[in-house]
């Protein structure tokens, strides 16, 4: 081999060197880039979902220290005032009825922004709130079952009480089902969550693809934050269901 | 002219006192003798000089309604309780109830209710509000909250057993006549001899005692 061509070649094996360092910088570059956008992402996913959270909390507590004691007190005064009058007796009743009812929206709203229960009571009494709210409705019946008592983190409560509030909104929404069973339960560390219902099934793969899947997108995120996992089965005519993993 | 029964209330919000104030202060039997911002200020009233019945929030800043009442029936066990409840507290209620209140008002409650909740109460006897929610009466009732202890086995018909559950359903007096051919009269004499076997005072009070004596079942009135 002549002293020209070994030069030639160690120049290929030179260029050919550099190009695959280029190659391999680029690659990990884009895969750190990929890594910082994902991780960035979940970061914004967390703040969102705990900005939000924390308005509904401050909503909820305006409505129930700020407006709750004004209305209660303007019935009891309203009350008070002594009329002969049958029909004056009749409208005063009547504004008191109205007040009755804005309490009632008033709670409704207050329970949809955010359960007391889960505050004072934790996570296991909010869910059997709110199932039995549901299934005094009448349109899906619920049962629910508790395997084991277990602690879980309290900034993850909320998180998982929403997703099951989500999945059970979703049942009552597309699935057409009667029933749905939901089943809690703790195995080495982590939280399962079972839910089955007996409705007419969907394409988890398009409804992941379509941004109809508000629902599934809240879940997913959800359980991005609480580095858990989400498998969703479903079958047409079979029924769907949810099975969620987290570590507590 | 019944006995004059003297009051304490408890409760954060000055606005909402100030209501509950101005609406005792036109009941002539009842002498309103202070009231308290949280549950310190309350049981600090009560040594003071302990009233017949106390109207008491549950939360309160410092010391809440629960703890103020367990200490109040545990010291003062003669001092009855009444506790005062938002909406959204039905926990909150029955945590009141096991700590030694007697009754719970909503805070939306009508004057009548809250006369009578302080008339009923002032003898020692138990009040459901009536706007108790199914829900609540049973939590009412797998709550450590007994109020029956001391009752013998009432003994009831089937056609009073029959009533209690549609009562319990919440039926009116016509839909029950309707529903079990007898006429509107004869329902309402029936609902009249149940509420006095039962020793209670309205629906709620029904659903609770029907409840906690297996004459209905939970299923029953949840789903």
């Amino acid at each position: 081999m002549g002293e020209r061509e070994y030069q030639f070649y160690e120049a290929v094996m030179i260029l050919a060197l550099l190009i695959g360092i280029i190659i391999a910088y680029f690659i990990i570059t884009i895969i750190r880039y990929h890594r910082r956008y994902i991780k960035l992402q979940k970061e914004r996913i967390l703040a969102e979902i705990t900005i939000q959270e924390n308005e509904r909390k401050r909503i909820a507590t305006d409505l129930h220290d700020g407006l709750g004691p004004v209305l209660s007190s303007v019935k009891l005064h309203i009350n008070t005032v002594e009329l002969v009058n049958a029909s004056d007796k009749a409208i005063i009743d009547k504004a008191g009825k109205h007040i009755d009812e804005i309490i009632r929206s008033m709670r409704q709203i207050s329970y949809n922004l955010l359960p007391n229960t889960l505050e004072r009571k934790g996570l296991l009494e909010a869910i059997r709130e709110f199932t039995t709210l549901i299934n005094e409705r009448r349109e899906l019946r619920i049962e629910l079952q508790v395997l084991k008592g277990f602690p879980i983190p309290r900034e993850k409560e909320i998180h998982i009480f929403r997703m099951i509030q989500e999945i059970v909104h979703n049942t009552l929404k597309h699935a057409g089902a009667n029933s749905l069973k939901i089943g809690l339960g703790e195995d080495d560390g982590f939280l399962l969550i079972l839910a089955q219902d007996d409705g007419k099934g969907f394409d988890v793969a398009r409804a992941k693809e379509e941004s109809a899947g508000l629902g599934l997108k809240s879940l997913e995120s959800r359980t991005e934050i609480l580095n858990g996992q989400l498998i969703i089965e479903s079958t047409p005519n079979r029924g769907t269901e949810h099975f969620i993993k987290i570590p507590v | 002219m019944p006995n004059s029964i003297r009051l304490l209330i408890a409760d954060d919000h000055e606005i909402f006192r100030d209501g509950l104030v101005l609406m005792l202060s036109k009941q002539p039997h009842l002498v309103l003798e202070g009231q308290a911002e949280d549950g310190q200020e309350l049981i600090d009233m009560v040594k003071k000089k302990p009233p017949d019945i106390v109207l008491t929030d549950i939360k309160m800043p410092r010391m809440d309604g629960i703890e103020a009442t367990r200490y109040i029936r545990t010291w003062f066990p003669q001092v009855n309780i009444i506790a005062l409840s938002m909406f959204d507290e039905e926990n909150l209620i029955v945590d009141m109830l096991e700590a030694g209140a007697k009754g719970y008002l909503l805070k939306n409650a009508d004057k009548q209710e809250i006369l009578e909740a302080i008339e009923n109460v002032y003898q020692s006897k138990v009040f459901y509000c009536q706007h108790t929610s199914a829900k609540l009466a049973t939590m009412i009732v797998k709550s450590k909250f007994n109020p029956y202890r001391k009752t013998e086995s009432i003994e009831f018909t089937d056609r009073e057993k029959d009533i209690v559950k549609l009562i319990c359903l919440q039926f009116t007096a016509q839909e029950i006549a309707d529903k079990l051919f007898l006429s509107k009269r004869t329902v309402e004499g029936y609902r009249t001899r149940i509420l006095e076997k039962m020793n209670v005072k309205n629906t709620a009070g029904v659903v609770i005692f029907a409840l906690k004596h297996g004459i209905i079942k939970e299923s029953d009135i949840l789903e």
